[in-house]
């Protein structure tokens, strides 16, 4: 096909949660324009998402083919250009939106775009967002090849505001997502910077989506722009989510200045981390393919979140078969993949983000019931609590198996443990011996990756503990 | 560092490794860390060499008093006019040489156009990137161009607050650029204030002590080496420290709060406050791009003399709009007393015959006088045959009582003024403006407090310019206000009469055309 016939109207890129879809669906008007949602035209085949386009084009009004059930092509293009585009060239114009920013220059080089959109957020809320999407999504590949938790969400943004800086080199219209909502004007200016006279009304890319995104996300908004998803990060309580939101925030504030964003203060920003931003927009620091890596380490400084991925990994081999764990650490129930055969897994956070999660107020050391819990995991979690002895007491109180992991003093001696949003000090003997008063006979493993350790908590009993306590003042 | 194209030169050490390439802004201490870099016998680093540009004589001559000062083997004189084409092939071909064998050498720019080239040239195995916070430095450079005069006569080049402004945003943009190679960050804050600065300094140039002398300052006109040995001695001190908080409020401390808001990207590259968002300034020909490596801002046009600056209106250009038609409104032999006046750039603009007595809220030189302008506490006129008020009635908050206080000098007086007419679609507060009238107000004002104006509205587009004649108290008959006159639309003609035909040329009051 020419050139100039694969030319596209918009493309509109973002990272995720920062209204792309929305952006592409208020483009979508019937019969006049069409914006296609993440149709990763230049991956390898792959039939989900090549229905998911068949599926959007056909529900927009457009026949076109299905994709090939037999020999299939190479790549997705492959059938786009030969099925969808010819279909689509009758439009105003079509487009595309990714969240994936990765290879945007060679989709570009294919399907050159006549407008681009830059979709942004305070990178804030978009980490509490992501939390939830990802939370409600259960974005988590048990087959172990991908991973979806907390690291990967750090990654990807990551990722993906180092991209969003190079974009900025080609014509652009900024779109923040706060403007979107709250500010007509802004659909406006949106709607004259495409050539629309109105907006599309429909949630065509929407509905195309898994149902525990659809319905979740329509039930939030109906079928209206509503200002209900604002202010996240100022909604969101201490804990593990907004540590890793602000670490973020303070971590890519070149985003931040770009787009018009609050800014940390001098010494809260993170400096001279391998995700820093870098001095010239184009070279992402970020390994994107390695990013996708299920079990990469991370940069190397210290991170918090590849930690708790690093502890995960190594509480799933410890976990009895058939278990039903408690997990204390909040965030994202990544843990449900990694857990032995027969195990369930139950989510305790800060906040209630999706209707099965168990809220407590983990960081004041209060835990929820254990309900039908037969073990508990506490990751990267008490760094983070006020009063780690109230959090012991009440962990004992379950009369469960714990696994408990732990970044002592001993072991981050160079390590600014308020940068990392840690409220608990505590060295290795300290911690031992909290531990064996409120009752745990411990086997630990000291600094496992290196500085974080990893203890096996088993309950013991009161005379047991008293025979303990006796021979520990001997001693 | 003024780059000659296209010209061969002789420069057999070209590739030589560089010990050290200190840059940064003016006024970040960069000469400072010249001298602290400095070790006899073991290490020069040379500030301002300009190796890029054609022999310069001048300069030369400054630079051989240096490197005789640190003991290397150069004549009293350097070679005359003509031996060399390039200040870069003496340094290569006579000093270089003497510099190979030490520990380490390297040299200072602050001048930073065409460092790519530099450092291709002698690629430096370490760069130290001197930073401050843009508000100090601003304040700090303004000092500087008015304690060394750095104006020139011939007004091919000015050294105005415009120009302050241009050299700065220059700088910020290059200075980004040049993250991309590796390097230390040294803040000027935390080099004077921190001993263990210092030490990381010393370090990762590879000495084992600092220097304790100050050669590169010494070699440095009086001008700027006698008031910088005065004010910190031989010590490094913290004196310089918070120049910004002590700057009061005007068109100058306006400025330096422009340039940090113009340039957040710095101030967070380099770990300053940075501004809120509300408060940064965007869509401005000299903002920060995508790409830091392209800079918008020319450095040819910054060194103008009358270059007109980005699209967006920035006060301190048209300051020197307003000053160009001002200079040429003075007959020789005029006395001017200059109002708010952040640098003294309009001595060098006036006739020979004519005095400058330069005032403004900060003492930025010896000759000015200081009082607090913009809250109407004006200085003495002395001398004075005329006033000159420039980008000055926009920050002052009673305009009225100023002008009131503007009349007391009984002289002739300049001042220029944005008009809400002429700017609507401007955001004065943003630009630190404290008040915003209208065309007839001000006529009306300037009216009532004794003066009979003659405009020159909008000369340049947006800004205009009056020349206002202290107006003798008539004791006969009081005439009709010419404020109402002007509110109610001009005289009305008498009942059958035609309004009398305006005169045709131009008015002997009007202001002269640059």
């Amino acid at each position: 096909m020419a050139e100039k016939k694969r030319s596209m109207g918009v493309a509109v890129m973002g990272p995720m949660r920062s209204g792309t879809t929305l952006v592409a669906d208020l483009l979508t008007v019937r019969g006049r324009s069409l914006v296609l949602s993440e149709p990763n035209l230049l991956g390898a085949w792959h039939p989900v998402v090549a229905h998911a386009i068949h599926r959007l084009v056909t529900e927009f009004g457009i026949e076109v083919p299905p994709p090939p059930a037999e020999k299939p092509p190479a790549r997705i293009f492959n059938y786009f250009d030969r099925a969808v585009l010819p279909e689509l060239q009758g439009l105003d114009f079509w487009g595309v939106k990714y969240v994936d920013l990765f290879g945007w220059r060679e989709l570009f080089q294919r399907y050159q775009p006549r407008k681009l959109i830059l979709c942004v957020r305070d990178l804030r809320e978009v980490v509490v967002s992501s939390i939830e999407l990802a939370e409600r999504m259960k974005l988590g590949f048990p087959g172990g090849a991908h991973m979806r938790d907390e690291a990967w969400i750090l990654t990807r943004l990551a990722h993906s505001v180092h991209e969003l800086l190079a974009l900025r080199k080609l014509p652009h219209f900024v779109l923040r997502y706060e403007d979107l909502v709250e500010d007509p004007k802004v659909r406006e200016r949106l709607a004259a910077y495409v050539g629309l006279d109105e907006l599309g009304t429909e949630r065509l890319n929407l509905t195309i989506e898994r149902d525990s995104r659809q319905s979740w996300e329509s039930r939030k908004h109906g079928s209206g722009v509503t200002k209900k998803a604002l202010g996240r990060f100022e909604r969101e309580p201490p804990g593990p989510v907004r540590n890793l939101a602000e670490r973020v925030w303070r971590l890519l504030g070149e985003y931040s200045v770009a787009f018009d964003y609050e800014v940390a203060e001098p010494k809260a920003r993170i400096q001279g981390h391998d995700f820093s931003a870098p001095a010239r927009p184009g070279r992402n620091p970020v390994p994107y393919a390695k990013g996708e890596e299920w079990n990469w380490r991370g940069p190397k400084q210290l991170e918090p979140s590849f930690a708790r991925r690093r502890a995960r990994r190594l509480a799933s081999m410890n976990i009895p078969q058939n278990a039903v764990v408690l997990d204390l650490g909040g965030g994202l129930s990544s843990m449900i993949t990694e857990l032995p055969k027969g195990g369930r897994l139950i989510l305790a956070d800060v906040t209630e983000r999706t209707p099965q999660t168990r809220a407590a107020d983990l960081l004041q050391g209060k835990l929820p019931p254990k309900g039908r819990a037969t073990f508990v995991l506490a990751l990267e979690i008490l760094e983070q609590v006020e009063n780690p002895g109230r959090f012991l007491k009440n962990l004992r109180g379950y009369g469960l198996p714990v696994l408990l992991s732990y970044h002592a003093t001993d072991d981050t001696a160079d390590i600014d443990r308020a940068a990392l949003g840690w409220r608990s000090h505590l060295s290795r003997s300290q911690l031992q011996r909290g531990l064996a008063t409120v009752g745990f006979r411990v086997t630990a493993s000291w600094a496992f990756d290196g500085r974080q350790s990893m203890l096996k908590l088993r309950p013991m009993p009161a005379s047991a503990r008293k025979a303990q306590v006796e021979a520990e003042d001997a001693a | 560092m003024s780059a000659e194209k296209g010209m061969a030169l002789r420069v057999p050490n070209r590739g030589t490794p560089m010990g050290v390439a200190v840059m940064g802004l003016m006024r970040t201490g960069t000469t400072l860390v010249c001298d602290l870099l400095t070790l006899r016998g073991r290490s020069l680093v040379v500030s301002e060499p300009n190796l890029l540009a054609l022999w310069d004589g001048p300069l030369q001559l400054k630079m051989n008093r240096l490197y005789r000062e640190f003991g290397l083997d150069v004549p009293s004189l350097p070679p005359r006019e003509g031996e060399y084409k390039s200040n870069l092939e003496y340094f290569d071909q006579v000093i270089l040489p003497q510099l190979k064998p030490l520990e380490l050498w390297g040299v200072k720019c602050v001048d930073l156009f065409g460092w790519q080239r530099l450092l291709r040239i002698y690629p430096p195995q370490r760069l130290v990137l001197c930073v401050r916070d843009l508000r100090a430095v601003t304040i700090s450079a303004l000092e500087l161009v008015n304690r060394m005069g750095l104006v020139f006569a011939d007004t091919k080049r000015m050294r105005d607050e415009a120009w302050i402004f241009s050299r700065i945003a220059f700088s910020v943009q290059e200075m980004m650029a040049m993250r991309a190679v590796p390097h230390m960050v040294l803040r000027y804050e935390d080099l004077v204030a921190e001993p263990a600065a210092r030490d990381r300094l010393a370090a990762y140039c590879g000495l084992d002590r600092l220097g304790e002398e100050r050669l590169n300052l010494v070699i440095e006109r009086e001008t700027r080496s006698g008031w910088e040995l005065a004010k910190h001695g031989k010590e490094i001190t913290t004196k310089a420290l918070d120049r910004y908080d002590e700057e009061p409020e005007g068109p100058m401390r306006t400025m330096a709060d422009r340039i940090w808001r113009m340039f957040p990207e710095y101030s967070l590259a380099f770990g300053y406050e940075v501004p809120a968002p509300q408060f940064r300034i965007r869509r401005h020909d000299f903002c920060i791009g995508p790409d830091p490596g392209i800079n918008p801002i020319k450095f040819k046009e910054t060194e103008v003399w009358n270059w007109r600056g980005p699209k967006q209106l920035e006060p301190v250009f048209g300051r020197r709009r307003a000053r160009t038609i001002v200079a040429v409104n003075l007959k020789p032999g005029a006395v001017l007393l200059d109002l708010g006046c952040g640098t003294a750039a309009m001595r060098k603009m006036l006739a020979k015959s004519s005095s400058h007595l330069p005032a403004d809220v900060a003492v930025r030189a010896p000759l000015f006088v200081v009082s607090d302008i913009y809250r109407g506490e004006l200085p003495p006129g002395g001398e004075a045959t005329h006033v000159a008020a420039l980008g000055v009635l926009e920050y002052v908050e009673d305009l009225p009582g100023f002008l009131k206080g503007l009349r007391g000098y009984n002289v002739p007086v300049f001042v220029s003024y944005y008009a809400t007419d002429d700017t609507p679609k401007v955001d004065r507060v943003s630009l630190g403006w404290k008040n915003a009238y209208r065309r007839n107000e001000l006529m009306r004002m300037f009216i009532a407090a004794g003066f009979q104006p003659a405009p020159k509205w909008a000369f340049d587009g947006q800004q205009s310019l009056f020349r206002l004649i202290p107006r003798q108290v008539m004791a006969g008959k009081r005439r009709r206000p010419r404020a109402k006159i002007i509110l109610q639309g001009g005289p009305r003609p008498a009942p059958g009469k035609k309004p009398a035909p305006k005169p045709k040329g131009k008015s002997k009051k009007e202001l002269e055309p640059v």
